[in-house]
């Protein structure tokens, strides 16, 4: 992964950031998340931020319920409390937004 | 190992003699027995409660129309002995919730797979389960999506410990007043209009409220003959089209007249307009309804089901098909349900949600569009069941391999731009959620209006239709209730003439504020614990049942805690707790947004998390627009 691709030029205020010193907050990426349809949502997150705030801006943005979503990555369920760090995410991954049906007709 | 493992000749030994119980035979469950078989499994029993439709023809391919209004499971079961003689299927046609499929019947089986079509059996299927530690295989689809997974007792999630989103329920005052989408006027049409004129003239439904409402506020010229649900049964001697003319002019005219009188209705929405049916019919004749066609849109020649009607035919058919109703099946007045195979039930369906859209400046809908509307329908595929199926089969044979490792949830997924291609979305089974309701220990929070909710509504609304129970016992302080069989007489009326009355005034102390709720259930070996709280007002476009139910609470302590300072349901509701001071989530752009309009998604100095827009139709007018393909 490349540090320099992620930095966006258009945020001024993102940039304003990087002059900070913020080294705790873990660098910036970029996280899709597709649906079961192949929509996608992209996000510019740290590395160290929760998924629990990118299912918040997800649900918001698409007006669910984040209690009915299932967020995947990599064959396992991402939880609320980890990061991208964590699960070991790299720029533009994605992650799979699925719900559970309950037909069988 | 695998594919070797199928190989094996003591694993085949396995399958065949393993014992699956199978519930449903619909459309995953009549793949699902066909695969089941072909993979080799021969002891097999079956339950469904149905019997087979027409509309089911076309994906369930073990029925064939001479069997229309036959037992599914017993069907199915004959069908696929005829082509594998050698396998051993027992059929029942029966509810699973019947009482002699109990805990003890579960056991009997090494895997348990769900082809259910609704939430309510699902529950009652996974509590029996973990009752019994028998491994459960559970699925679902809708369309071209689906899903298959496993639930092992202890060793990963419950079917219970997620959320399922329920069927999509409206606020009773959009529907009565101000419908804004299609959907609302077939729910209206449907869940009002059509019972009061063709179902139990004894119930006092909505549409009745609405009037007096509407009377009592502004006292306008009632004139008696308007008045009380008698006003919608056809009088003596009155011809069918008159009769069926009278109803329109007070559905259409009349009430909507009333409602635009209500004023602050429409301080930010357009008013209704009336619908005059003089000029609408103008010199349209209307068919003879013993024409020998049952559906009065094709006595009218509307046969293209695609196609919306304008507002002449709309109105015609509505006309028609009342007419067709009083005149050719009497008999079944004051007892119709909607049915969405009863193709004059759609029709009329069809012309009064479409004049109500008109009515109010909503798009009206074709005869299909409606019928799927009204019927809940999300078109299944047969494509989608027999997929399922085949991962239900897959992860059985892992299961009794006691290969739990290999064990995967799969979701279907499809992606539009390219011509509906079906994936497969493989994950590792997660592990069970300790504060589930069901298979871990947790209690439940209640919000609801103690002086004003009655026993009744506690138990259908909340215990039956929220959380599934089967034969619900109650049990609060020295308050005891009970359903179910063998009870005495007197039990029952005594507990019957509780149901009217509000939680607080319940004897035993009543269930007030605070109080922590113990219901059981014997059938599904399940209890939980509810602690109540009471709240005065709901919104009604949130909650318009006024009930908030909440997982879930962690401790009696905690609770009681919450309920007497503030609220006890906002620190445990997706348990997020608001954001902390800095912010680390920011949208940047996304469909429908040109250039990139910055979206604060929360308060802060600071934003972190960015949404960058939404591809495929923008890929490259991200900056840095990377993009993956899977």
């Amino acid at each position: 992964m490349s540090e320099g691709a992620t930095s966006d030029p258009a945020q001024a205020a993102e940039a304003a950031n990087e002059t900070q010193p913020k080294v705790e907050k873990g660098e910036p990426i970029n996280v899709v998340v597709k649906d079961q349809h192949g929509h996608e949502l992209h996000f510019k997150v740290r590395k160290t931020t929760k998924f629990e705030k990118i299912m918040k801006a997800y649900c918001e943005k698409k007006s669910l319920q984040m209690n009915q979503l299932r967020f995947l990555y990599d064959g396992e369920r991402v939880k609320p409390d980890q990061s991208p760090e964590e699960v070991e995410m790299e720029d533009g991954d994605v992650i799979d937004c699925v719900m559970q049906q309950i037909g069988g007709h | 190992m695998w594919p070797e493992v199928t190989a094996d000749p003591a694993f085949k030994d396995k399958v065949s003699s393993a014992r699956v119980l199978a519930v449903g035979a619909g459309g995953i469950g009549c793949e699902l027995l066909k695969t089941l078989v072909l993979t080799g499994f021969k002891n097999i029993e079956l339950i469904d409660l149905d019997t087979i439709e027409t509309s089911n023809l076309n994906r369930q391919f073990l029925f064939r129309k001479r069997h229309v209004g036959q037992s599914k499971a017993q069907v199915a079961a004959e069908a696929v002995l005829q082509f594998k003689p050698d396998v051993k299927i027992t059929a029942h046609q029966a509810n699973i919730k019947e009482l002699k499929f109990g805990v003890d019947y579960f056991k009997g089986f090494d895997v348990i797979l769900n082809g259910l079509d609704n939430l309510d059996a699902r529950r009652h299927v996974n509590r029996l389960c973990l009752a019994a530690g028998v491994p459960l295989i559970e699925s679902g689809t809708a369309g071209y999506l689906g899903q298959v997974n496993v639930h092992v007792k202890d060793l990963s999630r419950c079917f219970e410990c997620d959320e399922h989103a329920a069927p999509k329920t409206f606020p009773i005052c959009t529907i009565r007043n101000t419908p804004e989408k299609p959907i609302h006027c077939v729910v209206w049409a449907k869940d009002l209009l059509f019972p009061r004129l063709f179902g139990r003239q004894d119930a006092v439904t909505d549409l009745d409220e609405q009037r007096k409402e509407v009377n009592g506020s502004s006292s306008s010229q009632a004139d008696g003959a308007v008045q009380g649900p008698s006003f919608f049964l056809q009088k003596q001697g009155e011809n069918s089209y008159d009769y069926a003319k009278r109803i329109f002019r007070r559905v259409y005219e009349q009430d909507i007249e009333q409602v635009k009188t209500m004023d602050e209705l429409w301080k930010t929405r357009r008013p209704p307009q009336q619908l005059d049916l003089k000029e609408i019919l103008d010199q349209q004749t209307l068919p003879e309804t013993a024409n020998g066609y049952s559906s009065a849109s094709r006595a009218l020649g509307l046969t293209e089901s695609h196609k919306a009607w304008d507002l002449c035919e709309n109105a015609r058919v509505f006309l028609a098909s009342i007419a067709r109703y009083v005149d050719t099946r009497p008999d079944e007045i004051g007892t119709l349900v909607f049915d969405k195979d009863d193709d004059l039930a759609v029709d009329f369906i069809t012309a009064a949600s479409n004049l109500r859209a008109l009515a109010y400046g909503i798009p009206t809908q074709s005869h299909f569009d409606a019928k799927g509307m009204a019927g809940n329908i999300v078109h299944a595929i047969a494509t989608t069941n027999a997929i399922t199926s085949g991962l239900i089969v897959t992860e059985a044979l892992k299961i009794l391999a006691n290969d739990l490792d290999s064990c995967r949830e799969t979701y279907l997924t499809e992606y539009a731009e390219r011509k509906h291609v079906v994936m497969l979305n493989p994950s590792r089974p997660s592990q069970p959620k300790p504060d589930c309701m069901v298979c871990g220990c947790s209690m439940l929070s209640l919000k609801i209006n103690t002086t004003t909710a009655t026993l009744a509504t506690f138990v259908d609304k909340v215990l039956k239709s929220r959380l599934s129970f089967n034969m619900p016992t109650i049990m609060c302080g020295d308050f005891l209730y009970e359903e179910g069989d063998g009870l005495e007489d007197d039990e029952l009326e005594m507990y019957s003439s509780w149901l009217p009355k509000t939680l607080s005034a319940l004897p035993g102390g009543g269930i007030g504020n605070g109080a922590i709720v113990d219901v059981q259930d014997q059938s599904q070996h399940f209890s939980v614990k509810i602690v109540v709280s009471h709240q005065d007002n709901f919104d009604e476009e949130k909650h318009p049942d006024g009930v908030i139910l909440e997982g879930s609470a962690k401790s009696t302590r905690q609770a009681h805690h919450a309920s007497s300072s503030a609220n006890p349901v906002a620190e445990l509701s997706n348990g997020a707790q608001s954001c902390p001071d800095d912010n680390e989530v920011v949208i940047v752009g996304s469909k429908g947004i040109t250039g990139f309009k910055r979206a604060r998604c929360d308060e802060g100095d600071d934003d972190d998390v960015v949404i960058l827009g939404e591809p495929p139709a923008r890929v490259g007018t991200t900056p840095n627009g990377k993009r993956t393909r899977l």
